[in-house]
């Protein structure tokens, strides 16, 4: 095994140096070996280009989806929103959905103005607390939920 | 985080299968490999892979096929094997190897200029990067009409039909009505790639795709210039100059990054289709080989079927690169269009063009080839905004230095010797039809935004301006007669000069272009009260949302999926004063006097009872009537609901 081995090394070595031999003495022969690695460096050069710039772009990517992952997190935005829980009939039930830095909400209701029902609520960022409210003789009247934190209010409300 | 990394994985899996794997194996299979630099074929294999998703999932959408994650990964592993097949029966036959870039005598790359070369498209991606930091997260209109289409491929698993639904002058939501604005080509790869990947439209990917398509259009427009200019003694140094011209200097204004995360989905494809097109028509007159022709063709059909605007402008720089060759080679033309003739009708290219006319008229007509879609951009200027630019509009499109140092790079390109008869002609065809089209488009009876077609004159500029840059500084310094015109520290401060004149200029409109901040924080109110409504309404509710104040509001119809026009939006306010066209008002009225007699009618005929507005802008009138509640509160989004 070891001299077959031997014997096709030593071949293929043999047949090397005659080709460089061969090409050393044949101007055409020189051109085409020069020819040859001009072409292996161009697609060396080609390839690098290639490798380089979808790296460059991978890099690119993998950076962008990690800063959008963050700018798509509503929990970073530091806002908070109100809302009925069923927008079409009568129902009172509200929402706070709380993407801030603020935790404690106060909220009232206010029937045409006047104050009726109050309470407050703590609600940690990225949590939304259900707040079931009966309200009642609401005949013509504006129901208004007014919910504050920190510095800022919100109000939604149902002329009922 | 798993997830995160699972997601992205999978996502750039997907995009290798879907915008390399199908182009390599028709390059193989064709044997065009035999004809370009390895990096012509990594720019051709990305523009192909694109046409040959179109036409296989069209085929998929037309046959009893669903357009399935399993169907198209099944097409794109037949299509391989066919290509594949193909190969190895040519193989046999000629007893070939397959060996890229066998006998191609194309401009060599230095270690040098290979390293300028990495390092200006370095620059490129980094600048854009920075760019897109703040503009990454969807929120842009004509991303988010798109990504609706891409969206409807996804669940309906068929090819969307292009209708929309209009207000009638008597206030009622008429039936929808097909629209020739939107070309399926441009919603199948954001299809093909979210049903492979499972990603969602609400992520990077369709920008990130954009991304990738704008990078292989600058690649392209380099290689192209390598091979315009491959008879000069400065090939190499032209080519990086139109890469340091077209890549980081301007790299945000439009048509470059503003245009990406713009969402101009059919101005980007096609960007990249044009240089790639030039590329392989300027190949195939060149080398007489009707194989390349085919391929032209078949990339000149895929952009047919992916933007009317672009594949229009690609008519008139063909017919100006004829006009071009015949001024400047009168005496060789009949002999040469003999030549073309018998290239037209070899069996390749007559093969590209019966299956192209069957796609048209048998599978699938592109929705803009009706006639009144050809009747509003054929004829004369209609609107003041197609009547033209001026040279100092142009001239700002373009980018002063570029637009400098090309008019006068169109000149000395009349009068340039041995640059080759097809190479002077693409030029200054593709030139000079853009400036054309661009300054006087009654000349050429055009009735396009004038501002739209300037955009594509970007790139025949930037390779000119290249030209004449390096064309300067070779003059003042001759190699070739061993003498300098000018002593070399003066020829350094004219090179030092004219360099700080273009990167200066270039780098002032990058930082003129970028964001103040991501919009990402309001256009994420607009997404959750979008949910809120998407649960709590039904498809007999219908919902209004305002255009002119809310962040990402073309995305809100991603949450419903109930139509196009759903739901309906009020437009920018000059639309409703349009003295050429009769408009609908009600879509103003009933946000803007909602109490009032003409908008009761509108809500009443439309069946309007949910309206969606920035709440700093427009609740006030809402509030004083009775017959809305607010039902939801943000500090960027208020809805009312009509009650009664």
């Amino acid at each position: 095994m070891a001299s077959i081995f031997r014997r096709r090394s030593w071949n293929f070595l043999q047949s090397t140096v005659n080709r460089f031999e061969a090409a050393k003495h044949s101007p055409a022969g020189e051109t085409n070996l020069q020819k040859n690695y001009t072409i292996k460096k161009n697609i060396m050069n080609h390839k690098l280009i290639i490798l380089t710039t979808v790296f460059f772009l991978l890099t690119s990517f993998v950076f962008l989806s990690i800063i959008e992952r963050k700018q798509a997190d509503i929990n970073t935005a530091n806002v908070w929103m109100i809302y009925f829980e069923n927008p079409k009939n009568n129902s009172i039930d509200f929402a706070i959905e709380n993407h801030s830095t603020s935790i404690n909400f106060h909220w009232e209701i206010l029937t045409d103005k006047n104050m009726i029902k109050e309470g407050d609520a703590t609600i940690r960022n990225g949590e939304t607390k259900k707040i079931p409210m009966i309200v009642t003789d609401t005949n013509n009247k504006k129901i208004t939920v007014k919910v504050t934190s920190d510095n800022s209010s919100k109000e939604i409300y149902k002329t009922l | 985080m798993l997830d995160f990394i699972s997601s992205q994985i999978t996502f750039y899996l997907t995009l290798v299968l879907v915008l390399f794997v199908p182009g390599i194996f028709l390059i193989i299979a064709t044997k065009t490999y035999k004809n370009f630099s390895m990096l012509e074929l990594f720019v051709l294999a990305f523009g192909s892979s694109i046409v040959i998703i179109d036409f296989m999932l069209i085929l998929l959408g037309r046959f009893p096929f669903n357009i399935t994650r399993f169907s198209i990964i099944a097409s794109i592993a037949f299509f391989s094997l066919i290509c594949w097949a193909f190969h190895l029966y040519w193989k046999k036959k000629t007893n070939s190897k397959l060996i890229i870039q066998e006998q191609i005598p194309e401009p060599k790359t230095s270690k040098r200029s290979t390293l300028l070369i990495i390092l200006i498209l370095f620059l490129t991606i980094f600048i854009k990067t920075i760019y897109f930091k703040d503009a990454i997260f969807p929120t842009s209109t004509d991303l988010g009409h798109h990504m609706y289409w891409a969206k409807s491929i996804t669940i309906t698993e068929k090819l969307p039909i292009y209708e929309k639904a209009e207000i009638s002058i008597d206030s009622v939501i008429e039936k929808p009505t097909p629209i020739a604005d939107f070309i399926i080509g441009e919603h199948l790869i954001f299809a093909a790639i979210a049903i492979i990947s499972g990603i969602d439209f609400f992520s990077t990917f369709p920008v990130l795709t954009l991304f990738a398509i704008h990078i292989m259009t600058i690649l392209s427009v380099f290689v192209l210039s390598r091979s315009l200019f491959k008879n000069s003694e400065h090939s190499n140094t032209i080519s990086i100059a139109t890469l340091l011209f077209i890549g980081p200097l301007f790299a945000i204004a439009s048509p470059q990054a503003k245009f990406i995360s713009g969402g101009v989905i059919g101005n980007d494809i096609g960007n990249l289709f044009i240089p790639l097109i030039i590329l392989l028509f300027f190949k195939a007159l060149e080398e007489k080989k009707s194989s390349l022709l085919a391929f032209a063709l078949f990339l000149s059909l895929g952009l047919a079927y992916t933007h009317h605007l672009s594949t229009f402008v690609f008519i008139f720089i063909l017919l100006f690169t004829i006009i071009a060759y015949t001024a400047l080679n009168f005496k060789k033309l009949p002999k040469e269009a003999y030549s073309w003739l018998k290239m037209c009708l070899s069996p390749s290219v007559l093969t590209v063009l019966i299956v192209g006319a069957i796609f048209v008229f048998v599978l699938y007509t592109p929705t803009y080839l009706n006639t009144s879609a050809i009747d509003t951009a054929v004829g004369a200027p209609s609107k003041s905004t197609r009547t033209g630019l001026t040279l100092t509009q142009l001239k700002s499109t373009a980018g002063e230095a570029r637009f400098a140092f090309a008019f006068i790079g169109v000149i000395a390109l009349f009068f340039a010797k041995n640059l080759g008869k097809y190479n002077q002609a693409f030029l200054l065809g593709w030139m000079c039809s853009l400036v054309l089209m661009s300054l006087k488009p009654d000349l050429l009876f055009i009735d396009i935004p004038s501002n739209r077609i300037a955009s594509y004159v970007v790139y025949p500029i930037a390779i000119i301006a290249a030209y004449l840059f390096v064309t300067i500084l070779g003059k003042i310094r001759s190699e070739t007669q061993d003498k300098n015109y000018l002593r070399p520290a003066f020829l350094l401060i004219t090179f030092f000069l004219l360099m700080t004149f273009v990167v200066s200029n270039g780098f002032y409109d990058n930082a003129q272009s970028l964001n103040a901040e991501s919009s990402s924080k309001k256009a994420l109110q607009t997404y959750n009260a979008s949910e809120y409504l998407e649960i709590r309404t039904s498809s007999d509710d219908v919902i209004l949302k305002d255009h002119n104040y809310l962040s990402g509001d073309a995305w809100i119809k991603l949450f419903f999926m109930r139509g196009y026009s759903y739901p309906l939006s009020r437009g920018f306010f000059k639309r409703y004063e349009d003295s050429t066209k009769l408009r609908e008002q009600c879509t103003n009225l009933m946000i803007s006097s909602p109490t009032e007699n003409e908008a009761d009618k509108c809500f009443t005929g439309t069946k309007t009872n949910f309206i969606m507005i920035n709440p700093k802008m427009d609740s006030e009138q809402f509030y004083r009537s009775d017959d809305f509640w607010q039902v939801y509160s943000g500090d960027a989004v208020g809805i009312f609901y009509k009650a009664q």
